[in-house]
């Protein structure tokens, strides 16, 4: 996979795919080969699985929400524009999934008994009741609020990335992520409002 | 702390690294000279490690199969819907297919169908309603051979008046109303039968296609019984063997399956469905002599007893049945 790893200020190990690629696989998938959009989904199915998982804290509903993001790419990829990045197309279908299944859930499905069981090797070395209250405390955040922290930070996207997911400038990308993290610290260590 | 909203955004900005260089000079100054934008980098550090630790999740190992199973089944579908709206027919049998393959099984949109069972699925019907064109060997063998490509091309999904025909037809709805149909069409081992290479090919092969212009035919395949029969491994296997597609669809087989429904029964009886993995049985099956022997009522009502289907059982009588001598004796049973 042509992909040059890099790493954020966050510490996490977050791949920047070229731009080119992706391209090239969005045209080979236009022209009829679907093993094209197998690179995509391999490329892309962890962070948006990731970024699913964060946003709706639930393993399955964030198994059906990427699933149902990439069957939409798929269906809608002749509309896709090439002068944008693909994976801001998909994450932005993304959020939109992630999005609509908050909007059909009542208030009590909101937290999953399922947190302490899901992530990677990171989680081991943090104890489950904490992951959970770190999930929990994301999910306390305002959809919005939360899209920009699961963005920014499991995605790695910049300010305008972010923008272009979620529709909105990046002044509001910045914003919101200011008011987000000042939201968590509140929540998880005890910042003063 | 006492942080202006300004020096906070450049203490987030440091820490997000998308500061321009000039403003970076300035916020790691202000860090190093200022005590509350220190204990806030501080702060939102600790913020960011929490936020580590949650750390990435693993999709499940299967997903990105599952992905490009719904995929697939998207690009039957539109592909199918294409055709049929080009065709001026979407209201009917689209409709229907997507009645069947989506709604019928309480499955809503989980997409639980995969590329494979999805096109065979779509390949029966499609056989069901008639096309390819029975009235052309040729053309019969072209689709045939085109239908043993992985997926559905457009060119080959055809809708002609049959078609139309079949899904306004009792059998249809007897597919899409049929508890134990719905049942076996949503049960994965049918689904692993649907998706075997050899089924497939069994599908594509003219003789059946000519067969399943039958209605007859059709409504007996139709049966729970038969349905149920065709998704057992050995029923899979057994339309492997050219000869017992062609004992299949051979008419005065079609006529006993369609006329005696005890036959079809026998058929789809487990006994008989593991004699099939027997090829000389299957062999004996497509003689000219069981199949001429077929026409007569006492023969299909004999195959159809219970003792029969019992003796199949044993191996050596399904070779016994296989032997040169029972083909010769079928044939003389058919003079």
């Amino acid at each position: 996979m042509l992909e040059s790893p890099s790493t954020n200020l966050f510490q996490l190990p977050v791949y920047f795919p070229s731009e080119q690629d992706d391209a090239a696989l969005v045209k080979r998938t236009l022209a009829g080969d679907q093993g094209a959009f197998e690179g995509l989904v391999q490329r892309y199915q962890k962070v948006l699985y990731t970024v699913a998982l964060r946003m709706l804290g639930n393993p399955d509903d964030a198994k059906d929400a990427t699933q149902t993001a990439f069957v939409r790419a798929f269906e809608r990829l002749a509309s896709f524009d090439e002068q944008y990045k693909f994976f801001s197309w998909i994450y932005r279908i993304l959020m939109n999934e992630c999005l609509n299944v908050l909007r059909g859930r009542r208030p009590e499905d909101e937290l999953s008994p399922a947190l302490a069981t899901v992530g990677g090797p990171y989680e081991a070395a943090m104890s489950s009741e904490r992951r959970t209250q770190i999930q929990a405390a994301l999910l306390q955040l305002t959809p919005d609020h939360r899209a920009v922290i699961v963005l920014r930070h499991f995605a790695g996207l910049s300010y305008d990335e972010v923008g272009d997911a979620l529709g909105v400038p990046s002044k509001t990308v910045k914003s919101r992520l200011h008011t987000a993290r000042q939201r968590l610290g509140e929540l998880l260590l005890g910042w003063r409002v | 702390m006492h942080l202006s909203p300004e020096n906070d955004a450049l203490v987030q900005g440091l820490l997000d690294g998308t500061l321009a260089p000039a403003d970076r000079e300035a916020a790691e100054r202000l860090v190093q000279t200022n005590s509350d934008a220190r204990r806030r980098s501080a702060e939102l550090s600790e913020l960011v490690r929490l936020l580590d630790g949650l750390g990435a999740a693993e999709p499940p190992v299967d997903f990105s199969a599952q992905v490009m199973q719904a995929v697939s089944e998207v690009h039957v579908h539109a592909e199918i819907n294409r055709t049929l709206e080009a065709s001026g027919r979407r209201s009917s049998l689209g409709e229907r297919l997507s009645q069947l393959m989506d709604g019928g099984f309480g499955m809503g949109k989980k997409l639980m169908w995969g590329l494979v069972a999805t096109g065979a699925l779509a390949l029966i019907v499609m056989k069901f309603s008639g096309y390819p064109p029975i009235d052309g060997a040729q053309g019969t063998v072209g689709a045939a051979k085109r239908y043993q490509a992985d997926q559905i091309a457009p060119e080959d999904v055809k809708v002609d008046d049959s078609a139309q025909a079949f899904v306004q037809s009792d059998v249809f709805d007897q597919m899409l109303k049929d508890n134990d149909t719905r049942q076996l069409l949503a049960n994965g081992s049918f689904r692993a039968a649907l998706a075997a290479p050899e089924f497939r090919a069994a599908l594509a092969s003219p003789e059946l296609v000519r067969a399943l212009a039958s209605a007859e035919f059709r409504a007996t395949l139709a049966s729970p019984e038969m349905v149920r029969a065709l998704a057992s491994p050995e029923m899979v296997r057994a339309l492997a063997n050219p000869e017992m597609v062609r004992a299949l669809a051979n008419p005065e087989m079609v006529r006993a399956l369609a006329a005696a429904p005890g036959f079809a029964q026998a058929l789809a009886n487990p006994g008989f469905v593991h004699a099939l993995a027997n090829p000389g049985f299957v062999h004996a099956l497509a003689s000219p002599g069981f199949v001429h022997a077929l026409a007569s009522p006492g023969f299909v009502h004999a195959l159809a007893s219970p003792g029969f289907v019992h003796a199949l059982a044993s191996p050596g009588f399904a070779n016994a049945l296989a032997s040169a001598q029972m083909a010769q004796a079928l044939g003389a049973v058919s003079q």
